[in-house]
């Protein structure tokens, strides 16, 4: 039986699709089997982060339908053969699907993987309800700005109303900007996490890598050269599996800018 | 001039220096007194006459959807949710 999580936030744009791309393929290719979900309904963009958007033939709607089985939905992914995508369809809306009908792909599902990773979209309507219904922990994302992390807190919230322990909700600081933290420009690690009371599993370092790795349509983690952000990406699903792996420090996650780089910023003009 | 543009710079590193002091202040009165209760419905009403009523609705919206648009009941697909104390009726009716 699949282990399941939903990647939410509350907030748009905080890099949930992107998270989930990267986290199951960092699964997928350290050998487990691993389906993700587009939940976001008439706004998907999870197959477009792994570049599948060609190999789209049905999606979650024509399952719940009736129209075709779940397995003939699923698009493996080129590279990793034991990475899955179901689809979300972008013509339909979020209310032509339910909290049950989510449940009960799920269900199908579980017996064949070893995690089925859900990407909510963001608010918390009827899009969210169906994301969280089959899901045993969330993951909670967060960018460090205020508007993010109060959407956060509305979220876990939510989830501990619908009986999500605390120990079920894991929390993630996306796109977090270490220099600005040393600056005294940015709230700390630990600023979000007593206002969230709320374990963190990871922090994500802001990097335009990210940017690139959309553009190409291949997650961050399977792109060459990029060790430091794999790391990332890594520890944080060793956490979820329950091993002691230390969140890496400020320093650790700052990127070491070489002599060139910094030369040449000394003449910018911005 | 260049003499006291170092002195503007160092007074806008100090209007920085209180970025995360003032964050952190307005998060703790936007987030600081503990999560934002949410009672369901379910809470303080009777559920099984909840269940009735909500049966109830659902047979009379699916009746007047299936004259309006003289349908088959089964394409008829109502649901009715509970979102924060609130009571949401969706309703779906496929035409294919």
């Amino acid at each position: 039986m699949a282990k399941v999580y939903v990647i939410t936030s509350g907030k748009g744009g905080v890099g949930k699709t992107t998270l989930t791309a990267n986290l199951g393929t960092i699964m997928a290719s350290k050998g487990d089997k691993v389906a993700l979900i587009d939940a976001d309904i008439g706004m998907k963009n999870l197959d477009v982060v792994l570049g599948l958007e060609n190999r789209i033939v049905y999606t979650s709607m024509d399952v719940v339908n009736g129209k075709v089985d779940v397995f003939d939905a699923l698009v493996r992914h080129k590279q990793l053969k034991n990475l899955s995508l179901l689809p979300a369809s972008q013509v339909a809306t979020k209310e032509m699907i339910s909290p049950d009908d989510m449940k009960k792909i799920v269900s199908q599902i579980s017996e064949k993987f070893d995690y089925i990773l859900i990407d909510c979209p963001a608010g918390i309507e009827r899009g969210f309800r169906n994301a969280v219904a089959p899901a045993e922990e969330a993951i909670v994302v967060t960018t460090p700005e205020l508007p993010a992390i109060t959407d956060a807190d509305r979220v876990i919230g939510l989830l501990e109303n619908m009986n999500f322990e605390d120990s079920k909700i894991h929390l993630i600081i996306n796109r977090f900007k270490p220099h600005m933290v040393r600056h005294g420009d940015m709230l700390t690690v630990d600023d979000i996490k007593s206002a969230l009371s709320i374990d963190i599993i990871g922090i994500v370092p802001d990097s335009e890598d990210v940017i690139v790795a959309t553009n190409k349509g291949v997650p961050l983690a399977l792109m060459d050269g990029k060790d430091k952000m794999g790391k990332i990406l890594e520890g944080i699903v060793l956490r979820l599996k329950g091993e002691e792996v230390p969140i890496p420090t400020l320093e650790e996650l700052e990127e070491k800018q070489s002599w060139w780089k910094n030369f040449r910023n000394l003449f910018r003009r911005d | 001039m260049g003499f006291f543009d170092f002195f503007k710079k160092r007074k806008e590193d100090t209007d920085k220096e209180s970025a995360r002091e003032s964050a952190k202040e307005r998060l703790g009165t936007l987030v600081g007194s503990g999560r934002r209760l949410v009672y369901r419905i379910d809470e303080f009403e009777d559920r099984a006459d909840l269940e009735r009523k909500t049966e109830e609705i659902k047979k009379k919206i699916q009746q007047e959807a299936l004259e309006l648009f003289k349908t088959d009941a089964d394409k008829i697909k109502i649901v009715v949710e509970e979102h924060n104390g609130y009571v949401i009726i969706i309703t779906n009716i496929n035409f294919e």
